[in-house]
């Protein structure tokens, strides 16, 4: 077989050969990109066809972009092969994409009446309503998280391809059903006071992985075989390394995580400061359609605040 | 009309359709996850402990290596160091735990690999008396100097060794590994060499009973040499061992050596001890008070009994020492036995803090005393 042959794998995983930064091609990550996008694009199409697509739509469209373009980096080279079978601190860099950016991205781009037909056509309404309970997000999440980092579970699931497809995959959906009580399509399944949302962020994407991450970080010996006896990259040793992705695991997210919960604690106080100045649904209304017909000269009422939308 | 609530500004989405009645699947998803997450905690917290995540490697008999059905003796040559000066492998780890791999500094994965686990393993492992002897396969590019720059990044001294490609070709053979071959350079003028990938180990009884792969792992090397170096059938010499040799830092060019010597064999007596390091070696033993010491002429060894060296303690004094004693160094003692035979121990050299942790509590002293 000839080393092009050779080249060209399913998808990323343990290797014995030294790093070195020619890019490799894994048909496997196209062809789940392509399975991400083009059953979206079909549906995207059709109803601009026959409804027309809103704004929502169109920024649901966006934000499903940046959560596949999110997947394929963690998917592909050289990210994806870095963490399948060099680097534990890339490793938990691709967790982190999966979870932190790929995983609520993918859920942005979901808008209700696509997932309404999806739920209808995959008979998924049950698992769904499970799913969406954050408690049971908080636990499959996690429980993902512990179970993919036990050093059995890596160096077993890295060893193959399909393994490390799994890996892969498991971490996206447990970033799709993380961010879930937050951002489900469906805003009445969604956590509604503001604190709530921050208490279930702090307690699911910050808490949790302090554990695990601690006990990378403290241990003294390296954990995973597959990354021990990884060929060195750099002049990291496997320790240094492990060190690296415990912290990593225990700090990296905070800045999504934060700035998540800021603008859900900005956006409460903006919504509470614009109930004190309408104190009725009805004076709101009557404000912004005089505003819009110009009606009342500007400064005579407070600004009318854009309509919101997200 | 005025309501409580601030103003619903979102565009409502429809609700969707009411839960599902189908309480089987999502009590099962349930279930499972949770003893998903249960086994996935208790295995978690089982991984850290005792390296415990590398006993699915083990064989049946408890190690990470292979023992040999039949030992072979320590082999015999004689190659160039990385000082330059000529090493006779056999004399100069007689009686020692020595640890032998043959690579080249070049070596892309394996090499580095298998050297920074062993050396970490046994730098984690201060108690242990180990030398760790690297032999090239590569003499065109592996010079002394080469190799002594690049064995120092290791944590622990590391004899690098080299020498012609007929004299390498025979310490091959004699440690009876296969004979390295270099593949084709490429354009660059780079080439890999295809070598063993053994870590042969050499017990103080001077005969090989172990062999460990390449994969060998930080935690399965630091699993296994404190069982190979305390295991009595490999490094007794006439049926008498010493384990978990130690020594302080010196000060005024005097230090001291500490270790247990136990006897498997008949009675027997440590009479004398010289190092190549310090030409006043001594044995000292300390009053059951504490206060008073004193050199001796023999220590005994009694029959399935032992002789604890400890801080103080009995100890072996060093005087003279041509060279200074930090942390991290070994220093070497061969205790000469009454039944004739020696015993040559490598000692770490520690702390004054972990010395003064070693210090055995008045308890176990009066206990051990009995």
């Amino acid at each position: 077989m000839s080393d092009a042959i050779l080249a060209v794998q399913w998808w990323c995983q343990t290797t014995t050969a030294p790093w070195d930064w020619t890019p490799k091609v894994y048909l496997g990550v196209w062809v789940m990109v392509a399975l991400l996008v083009v059953p979206y694009a079909v549906v995207m199409v059709r109803r601009a066809r026959s409804h027309g697509l809103t704004s929502r739509d169109k920024r649901a469209i966006l934000w499903y972009s940046l959560g596949v373009f999110f997947v394929w980096s963690a998917s592909d080279w050289p990210l994806g092969t870095l963490g399948a079978g060099y680097l534990l601190s890339i490793h938990t860099v691709l967790y982190l994409i999966y979870t932190m950016a790929a995983g609520p991205l993918l859920v942005l781009g979901m808008t209700d009446w696509m997932t309404r037909g999806m739920l209808d056509r995959i008979r998924g309404w049950s698992i769904y309503r499970l799913l969406v309970k954050p408690w049971v997000a908080v636990l499959v999440l996690n429980g993902i998280l512990v179970f993919t980092h036990l050093p059995p579970v890596v160096d077993g699931l890295r060893a193959s391809q399909f393994g490390s497809f799994v890996l892969d995959a498991l971490w996206l959906i447990s970033g799709v059903v993380g961010w879930l009580p937050i951002i489900t399509p469906f805003r009445g399944d969604r956590i509604k006071a503001p604190i709530w949302k921050c208490v279930y962020l702090f307690i699911a994407f910050g808490a949790f992985p302090m554990l695990p991450g601690a006990f990378i970080t403290f241990s003294g010996v390296p954990l995973y075989r597959v990354y021990e006896l990884a060929p060195r990259f750099g002049d990291w040793s496997p320790l240094d390394d492990q060190q690296l992705a415990g912290a990593l695991m225990k700090v990296g997210n905070i800045p999504i995580l934060w700035t998540v919960i800021a603008a859900i604690f900005v956006k409460a106080a903006l919504e509470g400061s614009r109930h004190n100045r309408y104190g009725t649904v009805e004076e709101f209304d009557e404000a912004r359609r005089a505003a819009a017909d110009g009606s009342v000269p500007a400064g005579s009422v407070p600004p009318i605040p854009p309509t919101p939308v997200g | 009309m005025s309501i409580d609530a601030p103003p619903q500004l979102e565009e409502p989405s429809a609700p969707p359709p009411p839960p599902a009645r189908t309480r089987g699947p999502i009590t099962l998803i349930v279930v499972v996850g949770l003893v998903l997450i249960a086994i996935a905690i208790v295995a978690f917290v089982r991984t850290g402990d005792d390296s415990s995540e590398a006993d699915g490697d083990r064989n049946a008999l408890g190690w990470h290596g292979g023992i040999l059905e039949g030992a072979k003796p320590r082999p015999s040559f004689t190659l160039t160091d990385s000082t330059g000066q000529p090493y006779d492998f056999a004399a100069a780890t007689s009686g020692q735990l020595t640890f032998l791999f043959f690579g080249y500094t070049h070596c892309p994965d394996i090499c580095p690999i298998t050297m920074a686990n062993l050396t970490s393993a046994l730098d984690q492992l201060p108690g242990t008396s180990a030398r760790v002897v690297f032999i090239t396969t590569d003499p065109s590019r592996d010079t002394p100097e080469r190799l002594k720059d690049w064995l120092g990044g290791f944590p622990v001294d590391v004899v690098g060794l080299t020498g012609s490609v007929a004299e390498l070709e025979a310490a091959q053979k004699a440690a009876g590994v296969s004979t390295a071959i270099a593949e084709a350079p490429d354009d660059k003028g780079e080439y890999t060499v295809g070598h063993s990938a053994s870590v042969l180990v050499y017990t103080p009884d001077d005969q090989q009973h172990m062999v460990y792969s390449s994969s060998t792992m930080q935690a399965e090397w630091m699993d296994d040499i404190p069982r190979i170096a305390a295991d009595p059938g490999w490094n007794a010499v006439d049926g008498v061992v010493a384990t978990g040799a130690y020594a302080g830092p010196s000060t005024a060019g005097q230090s001291a050596v500490y270790l247990t010597v136990v006897n498997g064999g008949t009675d027997n007596a440590v009479v004398g001890v010289t190092s190549p390091d310090a030409p006043g070696a001594t044995l000292h033993v300390t009053s059951n008070d504490g206060t008073t010491m004193s050199g001796t002429d023999s220590l005994d060894v009694p029959s399935g009994g032992a002789a604890v060296l400890s801080p103080a303690g009995d100890h072996v004094m060093l005087s003279g020492l041509s060279r200074d004693l930090v942390e991290g160094d070994t220093v070497t003692v061969v205790l000469e036995l009454r039944s004739g035979a020696q015993l040559t121990v490598v000692a770490s050299v520690v702390s004054y803090e972990a010395l003064a942790a070693r210090i055995p509590s008045p308890d176990a002293v009066e206990g051990a005393t009995r």
